[in-house]
C-alpha cells in the first residue's frame, strides 16, 4: 500500500470503520491486515461496480452480500462482514467499502503502534543498512516500523523515509535545495 | 564508472557536512484543493493559525482543524498546488518581517514590498496575533492627537491611544479625513500606518503621490491588500498593520493607524468562513465576526511604559443606515464615532460631519486646554441651532433671541467648512474660536466668514508672532492672553473692515 494512501473524507467512512473495528478488533492480525490491504486495492479498481451495486437491484441484497463476501474471501479476509455489508447496502454507502477497509487498517496500526514507511534510496541498501534505517525510525517515532524499500536516483545520495504523517529526508538533493533557498 | 560516482558523492557529502541534519518532519498530504483552500490529511499535531509549507513553494495558514483533516488557506494564488502534494509544518504562527526601514514603504500583508524598491532591512519577526495589553499596563488617554480638521479637534477630539470610528456612506469623505490627518502629523513625531483593504491600486498610487507631494511619506507606511489577490491577504492586512504599529509603539513612539475599510475586511472574513463551511449567522457573517474586530481594535491604546497606538477604523454603510450589523459592532467596540452624512455632503458642507451623531467618549480629557476653553458650549449652540432651524422651516415667526441663535449656528457651520488640503493647527483653531467667542463674525458677510478667520490667523502669525508662539508653547490661553488677543482682534477688524 502506498504511503500516500488517501481515505475518502466522508465522515461515514470513519464512523463505519470505527464501529466495526470496535466490535471485531480482537479478530484483526497481521495476516488479516495483509489481506485487507490487497482487497482494498482490488476493490478500488472495482469502484464503478460498487456504485452499481449500491444503487440498483435493491431486492437482491442477500445476493450482493454473497458475491462480495466470496470476492473478499479470495484475499484471505475471514472477518464477519455480513452485518457490515447489509448496513452499507441498506444505507446506500456500499461504494465506501474500500475506504472503510483502509480506515480499519489504519485503526489497527494506530492501536498496535505500527507505522508504515516508504524508504527511498539512491542506491540499493544492504540488509544491515535496512535494519539501521528501521532502527533509526523506530527510535524517532517510538512506533513499530513496517517498511517498504525502493530506489530513487533523484536523491543523488542518502535516504528519504516517508509515511502518511512523517517525513525524514537526509539526501544530497534536499541539502542542495536547502542551500538554494538560503542563497535566494 | 561506479568508482567515480562514489567519489563524487563522497565529495558532496564532505562539502555539505556542516549543513544541519534534518529531523523528522511532520507532514500531510493535499486531498482537495479549490477556492484557495486546501484540505490536507495528516498534520495531526498542527496548531491553529500555524504557517505550513507546500512542496511546490506555496505557503498557507491553518484555519480549521477537523477530526480527520485540516483546512489551509493559501497565501499565494499564483503558485499552484497539486493533489497529493506534501505539506510540512513550520511550528510557528504566521510572522511578518519588521524594521525601521518600513517607514516610507508600500508593502503587502506578507511584508513584501510593492513599491519596486528592495526588501527592507529585517530587524525582527513578529506574529500577527499578539497578547492585548492589560488594564494595568495602560495609561489614560489624556494627550491630544490633532487631526487638523476644525470640527473634529473642536467637537469630537481624538486622543493618543483612542479608537475613533469613521463611519459614512460611499463617497462622503472618510478617506479624505484619514489622509488629511496623516498630512497633519508632519513634524509631530507620529508614525502613520495606512492599511488598505480591498481598495483599488489606482487609489493607492494616487495616495502615495499625495503623500510624497506633502512630504508625508517619510513617516508613513502603507499596507495594501488588493481586491484581486487571495482573500486571505485582505483578512491579514489589518493584523499586519497593527503588528507594525506595535513594533514602533514598543520603541516608545506614538503611532496612528487607519484601517480603510473594515467593512471590506468583514466581507473577506465572511467569504473565508463560508468557504470553510462554517455555520453562517446574521447577514451570513460567521459567529465570531465581532471577535475579528474586537481583538484587532483592543490592541490600540496608550501604555504606561510609553508609546501609543491610535486607531481610526473606517466603515462604509449603505444608505446612511448606521444600525446595520458591522457598523453597530464597531460602534460598540470603539471609543466614539465620526459620522459623515450624505445629505450634508450634497449640500456642500464638507467635511460632512454630523456633529449630533458624532461623539468622542474620551472628550475634553484629550483636548488641548486652549481649544477646550474656547469651545465651551459650542456643541450646545450647534444643537440649539439645529432644533431652531427645523422649527423655522414651518415658517413660524421667531423672536430676536432665536434669530440670533440661528444666525450664530450658521456662522459656526460656515466656519467648520474646510477645503481638502487645508489644515489648521490647534493654535489656528484657538484663534478662530476666539473670534467666534467675541462674536466678531456677526457683521461679516456669510461667504467671507472663512476668509476672515484665516486672514486673522495670518495677521497674528505675522504681526503678533509672540502671541502665536505663546499659545503654541503653553497650549493654553489665560486672561492676559485673552486681553492681548482682544486688542489684536479690534486692530484687525479696523484694518480689514468689510463694507456690506
Amino acid at each position: 500500500m502506498s504511503n500516500l494512501t488517501i481515505i475518502n473524507n466522508n465522515p461515514f467512512v470513519y464512523r463505519y470503520a470505527q464501529a466495526y473495528y470496535n466490535l471485531h478488533s480482537d479478530l484483526f492480525n497481521a495476516q488479516i491486515i495483509q489481506g485487507l490491504t490487497r482487497c482494498s486495492i482490488a476493490l478500488n479498481k472495482e469502484k464503478p461496480y460498487l456504485h452499481i451495486l449500491n444503487t440498483t437491484l435493491k431486492q437482491y441484497i442477500s445476493a450482493k452480500i454473497e458475491i462480495t463476501y466470496s470476492f473478499v474471501q479470495n484475499y484471505g479476509v475471514t472477518l464477519p462482514l455480513t452485518s457490515l455489508f447489509t448496513l452499507l447496502l441498506t444505507n446506500e454507502h456500499f461504494n465506501l467499502l474500500p475506504d472503510i477497509f483502509l480506515r480499519c487498517i489504519q485503526l489497527y496500526e494506530e492501536t498496535n503502534g505500527i507505522m508504515r514507511f516508504n524508504i527511498s534510496s539512491a542506491q540499493p541498501l544492504s540488509e544491515q543498512q535496512k535494519a539501521t534505517c528501521i532502527q533509526f525510525l523506530q527510535h524517532k517515532t517510538k512506533h513499530q516500523i513496517d517498511a517498504e524499500f525502493n530506489l530513487n536516483q533523484d536523491l543523488i545520495a542518502g535516504i528519504k523515509a516517508q509515511s502518511s504523517t512523517y517525513l525524514y529526508e537526509n539526501s544530497i538533493r534536499k541539502k542542495i535545495e536547502t542551500i538554494k533557498r538560503l542563497i535566494s | 564508472m561506479d568508482q567515480k560516482h562514489v567519489t563524487l558523492v563522497s565529495l558532496f557529502e564532505k562539502t555539505l557536512q556542516n549543513i544541519p541534519t534534518d529531523s523528522l518532519e511532520e507532514i500531510g498530504v493535499v486531498t482537495h484543493i479549490g477556492d484557495n483552500i486546501c484540505t490536507v490529511q495528516g498534520l495531526y499535531n498542527v496548531l491553529l493559525n500555524e504557517c505550513v509549507l507546500f512542496d511546490g513553494g506555496n505557503q498557507g495558514i491553518v484555519f480549521q482543524l477537523d477530526e480527520h483533516s485540516v483546512s489551509i488557506f493559501l497565501l499565494h494564488n499564483t503558485i499552484s498546488v497539486k493533489e497529493l502534494e506534501v505539506v510540512k509544518r513550520t511550528g510557528t504562527l504566521f510572522q511578518i518581517p519588521l524594521g525601521k526601514d518600513l517607514l516610507g514603504r508600500v508593502i503587502n500583508p506578507l511584508g513584501k514590498p510593492l513599491d519596486g524598491m528592495p526588501q527592507v532591512q529585517i530587524e525582527e519577526y513578529r506574529s500577527i496575533e499578539s497578547t492585548i495589553p492589560g488594564v494595568i499596563e495602560r495609561s489614560p488617554v489624556n494627550e491630544s492627537l490633532e487631526t487638523g480638521i476644525f470640527i473634529i479637534d473642536t467637537l469630537i477630539p481624538v486622543g493618543k491611544g483612542q479608537r475613533e470610528l469613521l463611519i459614512g456612506n460611499r463617497g462622503t469623505g472618510k478617506t479624505t479625513i484619514a489622509i488629511n490627518t496623516i498630512l497633519h502629523q508632519k513634524g509631530k513625531n507620529i508614525i502613520c500606518i495606512y492599511v488598505s483593504i480591498g481598495l483599488r491600486q489606482a487609489h493607492i498610487a494616487q495616495m502615495v503621490k499625495t503623500l510624497e507631494e506633502h512630504d508625508a511619506l517619510s513617516y508613513t507606511i502603507i499596507v495594501h491588500a488588493q481586491s484581486g489577490q487571495a482573500v486571505l491577504n485582505q483578512y491579514l492586512a489589518p493584523y499586519t498593520g497593527c503588528t507594525i504599529a506595535e513594533y514602533f509603539r514598543d520603541q516608545q513612539k506614538d503611532v496612528l493607524i487607519i484601517y480603510d475599510d473594515l467593512s471590506n475586511h468583514a466581507i473577506a472574513f465572511r467569504e473565508m468562513s463560508l468557504l470553510l463551511r462554517r455555520a453562517p449567522g446574521r447577514e451570513a457573517y460567521p459567529g465570531d465576526i465581532f471577535y475579528l474586530h474586537s481583538r484587532l481594535l483592543e490592541r490600540a491604546g496608550k501604555l504606561k511604559s510609553g508609546g501609543s497606538v491610535t486607531a481610526l477604523p473606517i466603515v462604509q454603510i449603505q444608505g446612511d443606515d448606521i444600525t446595520a450589523y458591522i457598523p453597530t459592532n464597531l460602534i460598540s467596540i470603539t471609543d466614539g464615532q465620526i459620522f459623515l452624512d450624505t445629505e450634508l455632503f450634497n449640500r456642500g458642507i464638507r467635511p460632512a460631519i454630523n456633529a449630533e451623531l458624532s461623539i468622542s467618549r474620551v472628550g475634553g480629557a484629550a483636548q488641548t486646554q486652549a481649544i477646550k476653553k474656547m469651545s465651551r458650549a459650542l456643541r450646545l449652540e450647534l444643537a440649539q441651532y439645529h432644533d431652531l432651524a427645523a422649527f423655522a422651516q414651518f415658517g413660524t415667526e421667531l423672536d430676536e433671541v432665536a434669530q440670533q441663535q440661528i444666525s450664530r449656528g450658521k456662522i459656526i457651520i460656515e466656519l467648520f467648512k474646510q477645503s481638502e488640503g487645508v489644515l489648521y493647527s490647534f493654535v489656528d483653531q484657538t484663534l478662530i474660536l476666539f473670534l467666534l467667542q467675541k462674536n466678531l463674525f456677526a457683521q461679516i458677510p456669510h461667504e467671507q466668514i472663512t476668509t476672515f478667520g484665516q486672514q486673522f490667523v495670518s495677521f497674528i502669525k505675522s504681526v503678533y508672532e509672540e502671541l502665536y508662539r505663546e499659545i503654541e508653547t503653553t497650549r493654553d490661553i489665560n486672561h492676559a492672553l485673552v486681553e492681548k488677543l482682544s486688542h489684536a482682534a479690534s486692530e484687525y477688524s479696523k484694518i480689514f473692515a468689510y463694507k456690506p
